[in-house]
């Protein structure tokens, strides 16, 4: 039985069109790294209610939902020189390493990463509080 | 009496079977799920994500149909356990959970 659900399992991660990928968590990034990137981009990946709620001074949203979009809107701000850091909601939520990931294979580059932690961190760490912005 | 018996098997069967389809459909949103309870490390979650949703399925096959009952009890009462037990400790600390 386990062995069956272990074969399952596999062809589930290579045929699966919503599997998730074991490479995200290289996308991954502390909030300390994310502090100690010069001109770091912010980019908001959560839903645009929970962007127009309250999100990171300067932080731009970009999810899969409008992406086209709203992609426009990241091209403009942002820079190849500079990092670009992702958040979503929480350290179980997925969308910031989606966006990433996306931002990563259409850019052609590797300085985008996810959030550890998303905007719990961001408010735990005092850097955005609930209604601000 | 033994009717009782299948019955209460087949119940069990079909809700392991539909706690499987239900993961499986969508294994990336059981991941977060998973993440949720601030246990595993991401690779480990990865892998339980795609895993759990089959050996549930299996499991709620063979419970309903008799086919390899024996093990079959041993594995739902294992899987409910870990449920518990990440369900306890999430509580304990505090976590917000959607389960």
């Amino acid at each position: 039985m386990i062995l069956i659900a272990l074969v399952c399992g596999g062809v589930a991660y290579f045929a699966h069109p919503l599997a998730p990928s074991f490479g995200l968590d290289e996308l991954s990034i502390t909030l300390e790294d994310a502090r100690s990137k010069p001109d770091a981009l912010w980019i908001d990946a959560r839903s645009d209610d929970d962007f127009a709620r309250a999100h990171l001074e300067g932080a731009i949203s970009l999810n899969e939902e409008r992406w086209e979009e709203l992609l426009v809107g990241f091209l403009d701000r942002w820079s190849p020189s500079a990092a670009t850091v992702v958040y979503c909601s929480s350290q179980a939520c997925l969308r910031s390493h989606e966006v990433a990931e996306r931002l990563r294979e259409e850019l052609g580059v590797e300085d985008i990463f996810a959030l550890e932690g998303g905007w719990e961190t961001l408010l735990e760490a005092g850097m955005a509080k609930e209604g601000g912005q | 009496m033994k009717w009782i018996g299948r019955l209460a098997y087949i119940a069990l069967g079909a809700t392991f079977a539909w706690a499987g389809v239900a993961k499986l459909i969508d294994p990336s949103r059981f991941l977060s799920s998973i993440l949720t309870y601030e246990v595993f490390g991401y690779t480990l979650a990865v892998a339980a994500s795609l895993f759990v949703p089959y050996l549930e399925l299996c499991v709620g096959f063979s419970l309903a149909s008799g086919f390899l009952r024996g093990g079959a009890r041993w594995l739902a009462g294992a899987l409910t356990l870990v449920f518990l037990l990440l369900l306890i400790q999430a509580a304990v600390r505090g976590l917000d959970v959607d389960c």
